[in-house]
């Protein structure tokens, strides 16, 4: 016995399980949200506005105003095949991946399950990922593919194959696209007609691809299921029978789920680049923290080290109950360094350090400052600190300074200006204050102005009787001392 | 009177939205700021050409200003050079220069060396540029040593006399270095300093257009464009104040710009262009040769010359001869040889027919002396531009040879295609300000949705099809994106080729404007289009292909080939089944009488006479309709209405149109009778008439017009009448003897589909696409008029449709769509040589590929050669076949009699008929979903028997939608089954509430009230639903006229 588990509409189902609106009404998917853009596949409710794959985008639209429209996510439908695959795994390890959103599963060796309750399980396990399925059991592979193909019914267990046969549209079958045409020409709409055609004929037609469907399409053909091996997650977790309140056992477990997770990666040939750690707490919410590693290493005595340290000085509101760490592998660099390039040092040491200093100062207020693209005066962020030294070459060539150079006043102070025919003739501040006796400017700078984040600037260079140069600016906040030159 | 002051400061490097994608204004704004701002005087410098100069000029002449003619070129290092064109010699220089580079790069690119540049130096000014010249674009690289180099790659062509250097000052801090090192520079070698703002846009708010064409010319966002997007809004035109005030320490650079602008005596009026000269026999004239050749052209058409004929034309001859015109009609009357001779169906259309002249040529087919029309239209004393003659000629080939000739006589330097401007609309503006505006993908393509197929501004406000496309007035990028739309819409987005125009010249056209490939192979297109070069006296002949003229033409050939051939200039004017046609509205297919609006007029019209079609033609236009001419007209021809006359005086004029002006001459000849209009006053007025770009113009004539009625005595009701009549054709109003024109191809035309119905629909199918309908709705249309049609066969069919006896027509192997031309031209030659035996004899000795070998069988194209489709599409799939190794397989006969597969059914063979051709010979679809509709759904001939004001459910095919511009938002549907057609109204609050349902959906249910009216029924639609029904196949209607 086989079972097949499909998902119809399976990219646009892995789209819409991650819409944060919700369920929609009527939704369709297309390849990408252009303007011709041909809808690939509609849920029920835009069927039922008869919204079918082929029609164009606008002809969507035209039937169903209101329909949502998905451009294709490939990520998703990867990370949904994986959940599939997974529960498919639970059933039968003889498990293959027809294709995604159609798993084909051997069930020879787990018959004790009933089929009617296996497939109300599989139903009930799709429901929580957010999707819908149907579910079919069938003697042989390709009649369970079939079967998964044509029928609409959540649940078909074939027991009559030549019945089934006979009236199963040759799409289920899924001939190849030029084969698929000629047999529509043909006005052959089932497997059971074109097995009605001599087998001679078909093969001097379509050679072998022919031949391969004729004989499926008689039922007859035994094909083996091609499962891949399981990929490893690099996931460990324990449900604790006991929980626990202390910190030792808790590191002895995360030391054991280390020391595992490190030989997987060894195996997979990977090294660890981040560590997520979750912890279940007894009536409480779960405790979680994720740690970018500063360089990728698989090594299980620093992995340990770096858990270790997370967990120093964190009081749990409650008792530990579950205990679950994730590695995020990352294939080692390819890249081989320069004669003359280096790594830092001890990247580690320097990430702790830079740890510490930001625990002091503020995370926000500790970093490489890069210019921002802008037109906008002194725009700089404060980008992460790089581990590696070639990294920190300028990415451009800056343009060599010109001038004394600017002694920035970081925030700007505030001030008060008059001007003189337009231009500023007297400053005074808090600290200092005089009449101008030369200006240069004004320089103009806007931007963003299609926002309502729209700025614009404009400074003066000043000097005052004292010989000292100024940059002084005025925005829609008023007079600001910028710096002063040299 | 105050002494004006002297200027003080020209602006002389500007660039308008016609440097693609950099600049943000039109020429035109350019120019109204400049004079609103008091500068005298202003270089246009676009990228690579004049293609805003001629706007430029115009509206600067308008305003009193000058328009000095530049460019900014790009050399092959990249660099860009602003020239100037100082003398006519300079101008020429530098078309040839962009001629040369234009023609030899891909479109929209021009790279000019250094070299080349040096060549063409004479009469030309350079200025060093801004931060893209070949100095300072050095300078963040190079420095002082960068800009050395490259001033002196500068220097060494143009010298001290002809190099500026140029100096910019946008009020950015980092542009006060370079700046400071090119006065030094300037010093040095003792140059002229220049100062310019470098303009891209006319006023400050021009600067956000500026930052979404950056965007679009580097395929980013505004989000994402950082420091490529301007640093503020400086690079707009500045007052001489503004301008001193930035270069108060450098007064002399502002001074220069007066000199050098003194200094540019060449402007656009001295463009130098002269018509080519019509070549004549030693001590012959173009003048006598052009006589000659109008006597005895005359005595070919009228046989005798009547006094009265001889006085006109010795009238327009010698009119003709003092404008010095000859030559020009000549030339025309040349090409008009050629198509004679080459069997090329030549007629001239608009205004050409109110010559005798033209007449007496052949140019144009219709007497103008008979037909008392208006010279005046045509020609007059005070008229300095060429006259417009217009060849309409049959699309195609045909056309197109005659384009090739005219390249071969006067080289491919020598004449070229007039540009099209394409503007930036509804859709494709919000397309492109969506994708700046980083607005998502999906509500951009909602927005064009709404309008799938153009703008239609009558109904949907902007706001409202914004929030309908999901982008709410509250989203923070709403505003700025109304504001870009109102900003962008109408700006010059790229430049096409115009359908029909071509510009010749006397001597070398490339020294007039540049000239560029076109997309079309073999074709060059000028930089400017139509109105351009007529508002610089640059004669335009327009070889406009026309579609129906090439299918009357095949139907002439059809009809000789089967020994019944027909002349149309003998076919008898008052054919009473021709004009029968037209009053029952059975006019599909027919010459400008098909539209919906036209048949629904016919029967009201009830024409009888050919100048009855005349005003027909004419009445349909958005002149008469927006003015509200055409229900009075036919009130009055109904007897339901008095005819009267805004005054006794144009009782001569008016009479035969009962009272109503509806031609442009008519409204000519109102100005002279009731003005005492001139000759001159009558020329401009037909300017203001026709030229529709030109309010300005249009407003002048008008006052122009009302202080002459006044001068006249006219009493101000009657004034008010006259000028409210005359100002209705402002929008498109026929001259009549373009009306007379069309009038006899519509009357040719349904006179070849009452009497030559076989020619006539192969010369239609022929000749796809073209006209209101397409092939499908043509067929069926000859199928109610008693014609059968068969589908295409391999044994019998050519690659056109083809008449193989009466009343029947078979059509060609050019409708299979996706059967290649090559190999289906082959088949026939081989055919020729010896008929196929079998279907395997036919695909041995044939070069189809199994796609079009499927597509053959399927669409019944071998029957003649397997029986029926699926034996031909059983035998097609056999490898024998496809191997071409028919010989060496023995069962060869066993696989073409032994068909396991059922034969097509009706519904099936309807389907595949639509998809591997676009029409079927058999019954219509409607035919096969009739029974399974429910019994109150209504066939079109069902509406005879429907009582008026009745409600009624009606269903078909959607063969044409239509929403003209005067219609207010009202769209017409026609409705098609298989009885006939049905006419659908539907308002705009309906179309709104089904849009996309009536614009996508090629089958439709429409529930409505009958209104039945002077022979016309429609239905007022009141519910729309989208028909879907799985045996219909995709439809394909005209759309959208």
């Amino acid at each position: 016995m086989f079972s097949a588990l499909h998902i119809p509409g399976f990219a646009l189902q892995s789209r819409l399980r991650l819409d944060p609106a919700g369920l929609t009404p009527a939704a369709i998917l297309v390849e990408d949200v252009t303007k011709n853009s041909l809808v690939l596949e509609a849920n029920t409710a835009a069927r039922n506005q008869k919204i079918i794959p082929g029609l164009s985008s606008t002809q969507a639209i035209a039937r169903d105003p209101s329909v949502r429209i998905f451009a294709r996510c490939l990520a998703t439908e990867i990370r949904t095949a994986q959940s599939l695959q997974h529960l498919c795994l639970s059933i039968s390890p003889t498990t293959e991946e027809t294709r995604r959103g159609l798993y084909i599963s051997d069930l020879r060796g787990v018959e004790k399950l009933q089929p009617k309750a296996l497939a109300r399980h599989i139903l009930k396990e799709t429901e929580s990922l957010g999707l819908a399925s149907q579910t079919v059991f069938a003697p042989t592979a390709d009649l369970a593919e079939f079967g998964a193909q044509s029928s609409t019914s959540r649940i078909l267990i074939i027991d009559n194959p030549q019945a089934f046969l006979e009236s199963c549209p040759t799409t289920a079958a899924s001939p190849n696209p030029e084969l698929l045409e000629v047999l529509n020409l043909w006005g052959i709409q089932t497997l059971g007609a074109f097995t009605q055609i001599p087998i001679e004929a078909i093969s001097e037609r379509f050679g072998e691809s022919g031949r391969e469907l004729w004989e499926r399409a008689m039922g007859r053909k035994r094909r083996l299921l091609l499962v891949q091996p399981e990929s490893p997650h690099f996931h460990e977790s324990l449900d604790l029978e006991y929980p626990l309140s202390t910190l030792e056992p808790l590191l002895f477990i995360i030391r054991r789920f280390v020391d595992d997770l490190c030989r997987q990666l060894q195996q997979a040939h990977l090294l660890a680049a981040s560590m997520h750690l979750s912890l279940g707490l007894e009536d409480h919410p779960k405790w979680e923290n994720t740690i970018q590693l500063p360089e990728a290493i698989c090594w299980a005595d620093t992995l340990f080290a770096v858990l270790e340290k997370s967990l120093e000085d964190i009081q749990m509101p409650g008792a530990i109950i579950r205990i679950s760490l994730k590695i995020d592998p990352i294939e080692p660099s390819a890249q081989q360094r320069q004669i003359f390039e280096t790594s830092i040092k001890n990247p580690w040491r320097f990430a702790d350090t830079i740890d510490r200093l930001a625990a002091i100062v503020g995370e926000d207020n500790i970093g490489t400052p890069t210019r921002l693209d802008t037109h906008r005066p002194d725009s700089i962020k404060l980008s992460p600190l790089k581990h590696t030294l070639e990294d920190w070459i300028l990415e451009e060539p800056q343009p060599e300074p010109y001038g004394p150079p600017l002694k920035r006043c970081r925030p700007p102070q505030s001030i008060h200006v008059s001007l003189y025919l337009d231009r500023p003739s007297y400053l005074k501040t808090r600290k200092l204050q005089g009449r101008i006796i030369d200006t240069r400017g004004p320089f103009e700078a806007s931007g963003d102005w299609w926002d309502a984040q729209f700025w614009k600037q404009t400074e003066w260079d000043i000097q005052l009787e004292n010989k000292q140069v100024y940059r002084i600016s005025q925005s829609a906040k008023g007079w600001f001392l910028e710096g002063r030159y040299g | 009177m105050a002494r004006k002051s002297p200027p003080a400061y020209i602006e002389l490097h500007a660039s308008s939205a016609f440097s693609f994608l950099r600049g943000a204004c039109k020429p035109e704004d350019l120019a109204r700021q400049a004079a609103k701002l008091e500068i005298p005087a202003f270089a246009l410098c676009d990228r690579d050409g004049f293609y805003g100069s001629p706007r430029a000029h115009h509206s600067a002449q308008e305003l009193g200003l000058k328009a000095h003619v530049g460019t900014e070129l790009v050399l092959s290092d990249q660099s860009v050079v602003p020239i100037l064109a100082e003398t006519q010699e300079g101008y020429r220089n530098l078309c040839r220069l962009l001629t040369i580079s234009k023609l030899r790069s891909p479109k929209g690119e021009a790279h000019i060396d250094w070299e080349e540049l040096a060549e063409h130096k004479k009469g030309l000014i350079a200025l060093t540029g801004d931060l893209e010249g070949p100095l300072l674009r050095k300078w963040p690289h190079a420095g002082t040593q960068g800009i050395e180099a490259g001033f002196k790659q500068l220097h060494r062509i143009f010298g001290s006399q002809h190099l500026y250097v140029e100096i910019q000052r946008h009020r950015i801090r980092d542009e006060d270095i370079p700046n400071k090192l090119l006065v030094e520079l300037a010093t040095s070698f003792d140059l002229p300093l220049l100062a310019t703002n470098g303009v891209r846009y006319a006023t400050p708010p021009g600067r956000r257009v500026c930052d979404v064409f950056t965007c679009l010319r580097h395929h980013t966002h505004l989000d994402a464009a950082g420091r490529l997007l301007q640093a503020n809004h400086e690079r707009h035109l500045k007052t001489a104040a503004e301008m001193r005030a930035l270069f108060a320490d450098l007064p002399k650079a502002i001074e220069e710009t007066l000199h050098l602008s003194e200094r540019l005596e060449f402007s656009l009026k001295d463009l130098g262009y002269a018509f080519p000269i019509y070549p004549t026999e030693p001590g012959d004239n173009m003048d006598a040769l052009l006589r000659r050749e109008v006597y005895a052209g005359a005595r070919r058409r009228y046989q005798t010359i009547s006094p009265k004929i001889r006085k006109q034309l010795d009238y327009e001859l010698g009119l003709i001869q003092r404008l010095g015109f000859s030559g020009y009609f000549l030339i025309v009357w040349d090409i008009v040889r050629f198509c004679e001779n080459e069997h090329i169906m030549v007629q001239g259309r608009g205004s050409a027919a109110n010559s005798a002249v033209c007449y007496c040529l052949g140019i144009t087919a219709c007497d103008p002396i008979s037909g008392k029309l208006l010279f005046e239209r045509f020609l007059s004393e005070g008229r300095k531009a060429w006259p417009d003659i217009d060849l309409d000629l049959p699309s195609g080939d045909r056309r197109e040879r005659v384009i090739q000739e005219i390249y071969r006589r006067y080289g491919h330097t020598g004449a070229a295609m007039t540009a099209n401007v394409i503007k930036y609309r509804g859709r494709s503006a919000i397309r492109e300000i969506g994708k700046v505006l980083n607005f998502p993908e999906e509500a951009i393509s909602r927005f064009s949705a709404l309008s799938p197929r153009g703008d239609y501004p009558h109904t949907l406000e902007l706001e409202n099809q914004l929030e309908q496309s999901g982008i709410r007035a509250d989203h923070p990028r709403a505003p700025a994106l109304k504001k870009l739309y109102e900003q962008i819409y109408g700006l010059p987005r790229h430049l096409g080729q115009h359908s029909g125009g071509m510009v010749i010249c006397q001597g070398r056209l490339d020294s007039i404007v540049p000239l560029e490939n076109a997309s079309m192979p073999g074709r060059s297109v000028v930089q400017w289009d139509k109105d351009d070069c007529e508002q610089l006296g640059i004669i335009k002949v327009d070889l406009l292909g026309l579609g129906m003229m090439a299918a009357i033409q095949d139907a002439i050939t059809l009809a000789s080939e089967r020994k019944r051939p027909i002349d149309l200039a003998k076919i008898p004017k008052d054919d009473p089944a021709t004009y029968d046609l037209m009053c029952a509205a059975d006019t599909i297919g027919v010459f400008q009488i098909e539209s919906r609006a036209q048949m629904a007029t016919l029967p009201r019209m009830k024409p009888r006479h050919f100048y009855d079609l005349v005003v027909e033609v004419a009445i349909i236009r958005p002149g008469p309709i927006v003015g509200q001419l055409a229900h009075p007209y036919l009130e009055r021809r109904a007897g339901k209405e008095p005819i009267t006359y805004i005054d006794q005086r144009l009782v001569p004029v008016l009479e035969r149109t009962l009272g109503i002006p509806l031609f442009q001459e008519q409204v000519l000849k109102m100005a002279m009778v009731m003005a005492n209009f001139s000759g001159s006053q009558a020329e401009r007025l037909r300017k203001a008439l026709s030229f529709h770009r030109s309010e300005v113009l249009m407003n002048r004539v008008k006052t122009e017009l009302e202080t002459a009625l006044a001068a006249n005595g006219i009493e101000p009701e009657i004034r008010e009448r006259v000028v409210a009549a005359i100002s209705s054709f402002a929008l498109y109003g026929f001259p009549e003897s373009h009306a007379i024109s069309f009038a006899m191809l519509a009357y040719s035309s349904a006179y070849l589909k009452v009497h030559y119905s076989e020619e006539f629909y192969t010369g239609l199918l022929n000749n796809q696409p073209m006209g209101f309908y397409s092939a499908a709705t043509l067929i069926q249309d000859a199928k109610r008029r008693g014609l059968r049609f068969e589908a295409p066969c391999v044994k019998n069919a050519s690659w056109l449709a083809t008449i193989p006896g009466e009343k029947r027509i078979r059509l060609g192997l050019k409708m299979l769509k996706n059967v290649g031309k090559p190999s289906t031209l082959h088949m026939l030659e081989i055919r020729d040589e010896q008929p196929f035996s079998s279907i395997f004899d036919f695909c041995r000795r044939t070069r189809f590929n199994p796609s079009e070998l499927r597509v053959l069988a399927s669409a019944g194209a071998l029957n003649a050669l397997a029986g029926d489709r699926r034996s031909a599409l059983w035998a097609v799939e056999s490898s024998s076949i496809q191997a071409n190794d028919l010989f060496n397989n023995p069962n060869t006969e066993l696989i073409e009699t032994n068909t396991p597969l059922q034969p097509m059914s009706w519904q099936e063979r309807v389907q595949t008929d639509f998809a591997t051709t676009g029409v079927t010979v058999g019954a219509h679809p409607m035919r096969q979903i009739r029974n399974s509709l429910p019994r109150h759904m209504r066939r079109a001939t069902d509406l005879e028997q429907c009582s008026n004001d009745s409600f009624v459910a009606i269903a078909g095919a959607v063969i044409c939608r239509q929403r003209p511009g005067t219609a207010r938002g009202v769209v017409f549907i026609s409705l098609e089954d298989e009885t006939g057609v049905a006419n659908i109204i539907v308002y705009p609050k309906m179309f709104e509430e089904r849009r996309l349902t009536i614009v996508s959906e090629p089958f439709l249910k429409i529930y409505g009230i009958v209104q039945k009216a002077e022979g016309t029924i429609h239905i007022k639609a009141r519910r729309i639903e989208p028909m879907l029904a799985p045996e219909l196949p995709a439809g394909a209607s005209h759309d959208f006229h």
